[in-house]
């Protein structure tokens, strides 16, 4: 049997309990994860690590995600890596915000289990 | 007019009774005719003068001219006919009376000291022995005293009834001043008079209001009086000054109630001798500091509204954060991702999820409403098919509905129905008509959902076989946080925002939201909606009998739903 490296997803998401989700369900369907709940860590992240899908939360503490993927954008290392907005933020307008900003994919909380994997999947496989 | 009516009488009257006496008189003058006639002209020469004169007895100079005939004629008259001790000096008298005829009050008195200077100077001349009259002659003396005596009946009885007649008038003229008088003083408005120095001269009772505690007596105090502050007195004593020249409006500060500034406007004009204004309050300020309120009261509703949403937004956040972990784990437990559980808790897990999806909407529809509430909803317009989003929300509901044994079917139109609207808002429209359809009907019922075009309009119906509603609650339903009372099932329980939902969107796409229900029999909401996408805009009036065949054609549709549903559960239980 032929052993694939498992892909890995970095997960930016200041929530505890929502990380332990994501994480389990990534890890449920064979993923590798990173995890931090901080967005300027994220980048070191992406850098040293170099995942294949980042789930970003929005709103995290220090600095917003949509200005994470700003710079993830503009690294033209980092730039090819999928960025997934996950957000509460489910105001009108919201998702056309965050599809300017850069992200690939838009996910709202909350999230059911069905769709994550498959927004996932749609860019791992 | 009436003193060149009096005169023509006099004169008249003075030529009439020497005419009258000429026969008489004519064998008592000596010499030859011409001198006959000289004399009786003599005699008819202040008549004749009168005459002449009276066209312009009106001025002082004719009315003096005319006495010095008369007293002229009278001198000569007691000169040549007895002297002062003679019956001659009865034509002394005659000067007054013609005075007195013309109306004459000043003429009267100045003819009479005209008649007796001259008089007395004849009394002084007869005394001296400078002239010695010799008796009237017999033959004249009765024409002569009739004439005078005629002359003074009609000069001084014309003048006492003139004097009578002006007495009325000036009678009148005073009680005409009075009244205006007492219309000043009362007028519903704050009126000033003043003169040209700027002192007051009458104000009406409107200015006391105006300006209480001003004296009982105004006359002669002077208008900066009425002022506030020393500009403001300056302002009133040369607007006083000026406004007796010319008309003027200007805005001033008076003395108000205790103390108080009132902003006043002030239009004069001018009036013989000084200025008549009238004081009014003034709307500007007033005006301008409301506007400046209802501006600073929109900039905090703005504010406000700015805070509101900000709120809402994050509410939102917050709420839903716990949430995803609430749905998202009893989700991947409902997936039984990480292998079997034992029924009980799987069960719990279902509920959890349940509930979590449940209060997810909930959340939406307050803040939805909320939203539109605060006018923060903005509509996206899109142009879509009608039942390409009826089959959507269809869809999605369903499995809820076949899982509660309730027939859910769709009347379809035979032809693409295209639409400007918010998908969203129609959905949610739909979700919400149909959640509630499927709440309150109860199992073997049936549900019919119909989006058709008529009158216009497109008109979308969800009908259900279901517990029906009181009248009295269907009025009350669609206002935000109610909740019919008796007909909900205490486990079936919403915000009652469900309802509001629907008819607030419906509004703001220019529709409205109609309710008929019957209680037992079912529940049939239609949602008429101007959002007919016909290339170009063409609203007609909805008919009142649109809806109401809509809602028959739904009714008629649930029956045979219903009778379908029954013959295939009677088939079943057969089978079985």
């Amino acid at each position: 049997m032929l052993q694939v490296m498992p892909k890995k997803v970095l997960i930016v998401e200041d929530n505890e309990l929502n990380m332990k989700l994501f994480n389990d369900l990534l890890e449920a369907h064979g993923y590798e994860t990173l995890q931090t709940k901080d967005g300027f860590k994220a980048l070191e992240l992406a850098r040293e690590h170099t995942p294949d899908l980042i789930l970003m939360d929005i709103q995290l503490p220090e600095v917003s995600g949509l200005e994470v993927t700003k710079w993830l954008k503009d690294d033209e290392s980092l730039s090819a890596i999928p960025v997934v907005a996950v957000t509460a933020f489910a105001m009108k307008g919201d998702e056309e915000r965050i599809r300017e900003g850069g992200c690939e994919a838009y996910l709202s909380k909350p999230i059911t289990v069905t769709t994550f994997i498959e927004t996932v999947r749609q860019f791992l496989d | 007019m009436i003193a060149r009516r009096g005169g023509v009488l006099v004169n008249l009257v003075w030529l009439g009774t020497l005419g009258a006496a000429a026969p008489q008189i004519w064998p008592f003058l000596n010499g030859p005719d011409w001198m006959r006639v000289l004399g009786l002209l003599a005699v008819a020469a202040p008549a004749l003068i009168g005459f002449v004169l009276m066209p312009r007895m009106d001025r002082p100079f004719e009315r003096f001219a005319l006495a010095i005939v008369w007293t002229g004629f009278a001198s000569v008259v007691a000169i040549l006919g007895g002297g002062i001790t003679g019956i001659g000096v009865l034509a002394f008298l005659l000067a007054p009376a013609v005075a007195a005829a013309g109306g004459e009050r000043d003429g009267v008195v100045k003819g009479a000291a005209l008649s007796g200077f001259a008089a007395v100077t004849i009394a002084i001349l007869q005394a001296g022995g400078f002239i010695q009259p010799a008796p009237m002659a017999v033959e004249i003396y009765l024409p002569f005293v009739t004439g005078c005596a005629l002359m003074m009946a009609a000069g001084f009885g014309l003048g006492a009834l003139r004097a009578m007649r002006e007495g009325d008038r000036v009678r009148e003229e005073a009680e005409r001043g009075r009244i205006r008088v007492r219309a000043f003083d009362a007028a519903p408005v704050a009126l000033l008079a003043c003169d040209q120095d700027g002192n007051m001269l009458a104000a009406s009772q409107g200015l006391r209001e105006l300006s209480p505690g001003l004296p009982r007596d105004l006359t002669g105090l002077p208008v900066a009086d009425l002022g506030f502050g020393d500009d403001d007195r300056a302002d009133l004593a040369s607007a006083a000054r000026r406004a007796a020249i010319r008309p003027l409006s200007q805005g001033l500060t008076l003395r108000g109630d205790r103390g108080r500034e009132e902003d006043v406007r002030l239009n004069a004009r001018p009036m013989h001798g000084g200025s008549v204004a009238i004081l009014s309050h003034d709307a500007g300020p007033a005006l301008e500091n409301r506007v400046r309120e209802a501006e600073a009261a929109r900039e905090l509703a703005e504010e406000e509204s700015r805070a509101k949403s900000q709120f809402l937004a994050s509410v939102s956040h917050e709420l839903r954060t716990p949430l995803n972990a609430i749905v998202g784990f009893s989700d991947v437990m409902k997936a039984r991702l990480f292998g079997p559980l034992p029924a009980r808790y799987a069960e719990y897990a279902d509920l959890i999820h349940e509930s979590g999806q449940h209060l997810m909407e909930l959340i939406g529809d307050v803040l939805d409403m909320s939203k539109i509430e605060a006018d923060r909803y903005e509509l996206v317009l899109e142009r879509f098919d009608i039942d390409e989003a009826v089959g959507l929300a269809v869809k999605m509901m369903r499995l809820q509905a076949e899982e509660s044994g309730i027939t859910l079917s769709v009347k379809r139109n035979d032809t693409p129905v295209p639409v400007k609207g918010d998908r969203k808002a129609l959905r949610q429209i739909l979700l919400n008509l149909l959640s509630n359809a499927v709440k309150f009907t109860p199992k073997g019922g049936a549900i019919v959902v119909m989006a058709r075009p008529s009158g216009g309009q497109l008109v979308l119906a969800v009908g259900d076989s279901g517990v029906g509603i009181d009248p009295e609650d269907a009025r009350r339903l669609g206002q935000p946080y109610s909740q019919a009372s008796n007909a909900r099932d205490i486990e079936k329980r919403g915000t009652g925002l469900g309802l509001s939902l629907v008819r607030a969107l419906a509004e703001l796409h220019g529709g409205q939201m109609n309710i008929a229900s019957s209680k037992g029999v079912g529940t049939t909401v239609t949602v008429s909606l101007p959002i007919l996408d016909k290339g170009e805009t063409q609203v007609e009036p909805l008919a009142g009998g649109e809806t109401v065949s809509a809602e028959l054609d739904v009714r008629g549709q649930i029956e045979r739903a219903q009778a379908a549903s029954e013959n295939i559960s009677k088939a079943q239980s057969g089978a079985a």
